[in-house]
């Protein structure tokens, strides 16, 4: 049992993936501990369906090894696997009510009676679909199809629950409730979640660890903050909403800062992380909401300060979103700032105003590829 | 007329319906109510109709020496045969090439679909000529010597199940494939992810999901074999009589319209209520996966 425990609940070595004309998934190497909610995030066509289709069995590695608890799986069929997935489109039997698809999984697995009507009532209450048994699923909610979604597999008791991006067909305030409440099931059922999508806020919203994929492979394996403070690679960056990219070398280093200069000629301050050497470092990047907007230039320069003209203003609600131009640079750049709506009103920036943009060297985040 | 649709403005119905509606009352009804009048006029065995209505040919199918109640027991039996080698044959077919057609799915159902564009009449005199003798089954078995002398394979209740077969299994391969097709592969994918095997998948998921294919085709293949009279006639020779050959036969050896019209109201009765069980059983599917 301690032995078991030590073990991930699922390891991914050198998975790849080909179909005709493309590597969709490009050896992978991944592993997820026992309890976590783990996703894999990456643009449509990364790869990130595939696999978890080979973790269902849906499809079949070319090369590498699949683990469930130490076990390799590559050759076990997908009804004696013991993971369950939740469809993109739900997939629930249209000829079966709703009690008939939470107990399809068990009816096979040679459940006696008596136990499978008592943990599909079981399901029923903790899915809040008292009622509703006997209702075929067409005639239920999108949200109410989502908790049968999950709760046949559940109910199942699998050792992990693969999610290939069951939210994404719900509209925004319900999608919001059901991160929610996926959450509290992850919690109290305590069974490993394998979550795939290409939406970043749901990832940062119900990950323990989120997996960056592009292409085939992945970029960066880290906490939901890590990937979102600091990403690896242009591409991380890029996804996380980190748009303020700045390709550079490291011009200096020593007191816990590193200094760069941008191929613009900005010299950009950062913190030094121990891990990394000056050669891997090929850029910087800054989150808008981490770049401070003033009016009027102040005399004094301080570090990661910069003057501009306002270029673009878009109003999104709870944020504005400027767009600046940096005056005076050998080539071109242009910085996207956030202004919290709480903080700034609106009409004390206009477009042709000039300004002066500034972060605290924790806001720039290096980069390396 | 105005009928109103749920919505404010009245819709004009009869500019709309009116062709169509006139088409069918001339000639669906109006031949159906023919027939119906004729079967209640009062004829003697010649053939002689007079005047008056009386269920005297009814009574003379339930108790006279016509047949006719045997006729129809046959027909029900060949037909029901019919369907269930059909069936049989033509679910596995269609479900191989929804599943495994792959990119021949178009050149396979042309395939099962091309010979039933050539003449009904056509095929069965190419499938006497196949079988028949002098025919080509027979000339082959008896050119290798595997038989001395030529099977009679024409002219038996056999033969004509036989041609009842092959002349409708096309009707019962394209519901079962279009219902097979549609089905989401998600759900198979969801059944196997579930625990279920292959053959549990099928059993739970695929059958229940092709139902509408089942009765669709059913529906198609039972009804015409039901009233078919050409394959009795020409593979069964006047020796295997269906109830439709009765009816043809009544109608022009016989010139007796008066029976022939009760039987046909008989067999049209049975017809409705055999397509009516088939929609009761496999729901709204059947009648989408034939019209």
């Amino acid at each position: 049992m301690q032995e078991q425990a030590r073990l991930p609940c699922v390891e991914i070595r050198n998975l790849v993936k080909k179909f005709p004309g493309v590597i969709a998934v490009n050896h992978i190497n991944l592993k997820v501990k026992h309890g976590e909610v783990f996703s894999l995030l990456g643009p449509s066509g990364c790869g990130k369906t595939t696999t978890l289709r080979i973790l269902a069995g849906l499809e079949t590695a070319d090369e590498g090894e699949v683990l469930i608890e130490g076990e390799v799986i590559n050759d076990v069929p997908p009804y004696r696997r013991d993971c369950n997935l939740v469809f993109q489109n739900l997939a629930l039997f249209p000829h079966m009510t709703v009690e008939e698809n939470l107990a399809y999984g068990l009816e096979r697995k040679r459940v006696p009676k008596s136990e499978i009507r008592k943990r599909v009532g079981e399901m029923l209450e903790f899915m809040q679909l008292n009622g509703m048994e006997s209702r075929y699923t067409v005639q239920l909610s999108g949200g109410q199809q989502q908790r049968v979604a999950l709760g046949r597999s559940l109910v199942l008791k699998p050792k992990l629950l693969l999610l290939d991006e069951p939210l994404a067909a719900l509209d925004r305030k319900l999608r919001k409730d059901m991160q929610v409440e996926l959450k509290r099931i992850q919690k109290e059922v305590g069974i490993t979640f394998f979550y795939v999508t290409h939406d970043q806020k749901v990832a940062l919203a119900i990950s323990d660890t989120i997996a960056v994929m592009r292409e085939g492979k992945l970029e960066q394996v880290a906490s939901p903050e890590e990937i979102y403070d600091t990403p690896r690679t242009r591409f991380v960056a890029d996804f996380m909403g980190a748009t303020n990219i700045f390709p550079g070398k490291v011009i200096a280093r020593g007191g816990g800062e590193i200094q760069l200069e941008t191929e613009s000629g900005l010299k950009i301050v950062a913190l030094a992380d121990k891990a990394s050497n000056n050669k891997t470092i090929t850029g910087v990047c800054v989150h808008p909401e981490r770049i401070n907007v003033l009016p009027t230039g102040p005399d004094v320069e301080t570090e990661n300060q910069f003057n501009g003209r306002i270029v673009g203003m878009i109003y999104q609600g709870d944020f504005v979103e400027l767009k600046i131009h940096l005056l005076s640079r050998k080539k071109d750049v242009s910085v996207t700032a956030h202004l919290d709506a709480r903080l700034s009103r609106k009409d004390s920036f206009a477009v042709g105003q000039e300004v002066t943009i500034q972060w605290d060297r924790d806001g720039s985040s290096t980069l390396h590829g | 007329m105005k009928i109103f649709f749920g919505t404010k403005a009245p819709v004009r119905i009869l500019p709309t319906l009116g062709p169509i509606s006139l088409w069918i009352a001339l000639f669906v009804f109006a031949p159906v109510g023919v027939i119906i009048y004729f079967s209640f006029l009062p004829a003697d065995s010649a053939g002689e109709i007079s005047a008056g209505v009386s269920l005297k040919n009814y009574w003379l199918l339930l108790t006279g020496d016509t047949d006719y109640g045997k006729a129809i027991l046959r027909s029900v039996l060949y037909a029901f045969i019919t369907n269930m080698v059909c069936l049989g044959i033509g679910y596995p077919t269609a479900y191989w090439i929804a599943r495994y057609g792959g990119r021949f799915k178009a050149l396979l159902l042309f395939l099962v679909i091309a010979p039933s564009w050539s003449c009904y009449l056509v095929r069965i005199y190419a499938l006497k000529q196949l079988v028949g003798y002098p025919g080509i089954l027979n000339d082959f078995l008896l050119h290798l010597g595997v038989i001395s002398s030529p099977i009679n394979m024409l002219y038996t209740s056999t033969a004509v199940v036989f041609g009842l077969i092959y002349i409708w299994l096309p009707f019962m391969v394209l519901p079962i494939y279009a219902s097979v097709e549609g089905i989401n592969p998600a759900l198979l994918e969801a059944s196997l992810d579930l625990g279920a095997s292959p053959g549990w998948q099928f059993w739970t998921v695929t059958l229940p999901l092709s139902k509408g294919g089942i009765f669709g085709g059913t529906i198609l293949t039972f009804i015409p074999a039901l009233g078919d009279w050409l394959v009795p006639l020409l593979i069964g020779g006047n020796k295997v009589w269906m109830a439709g050959n009765l009816i043809q036969h009544y109608f022009i050896v016989r010139g007796n319209l008066a029976i022939g019209s009760s039987m046909a109201v008989i067999l049209t009765a049975a017809v409705v209520l055999l397509i009516y069980m088939c929609i009761k059983l496999g729901g709204e599917d059947a009648v989408e996966r034939i019209v």
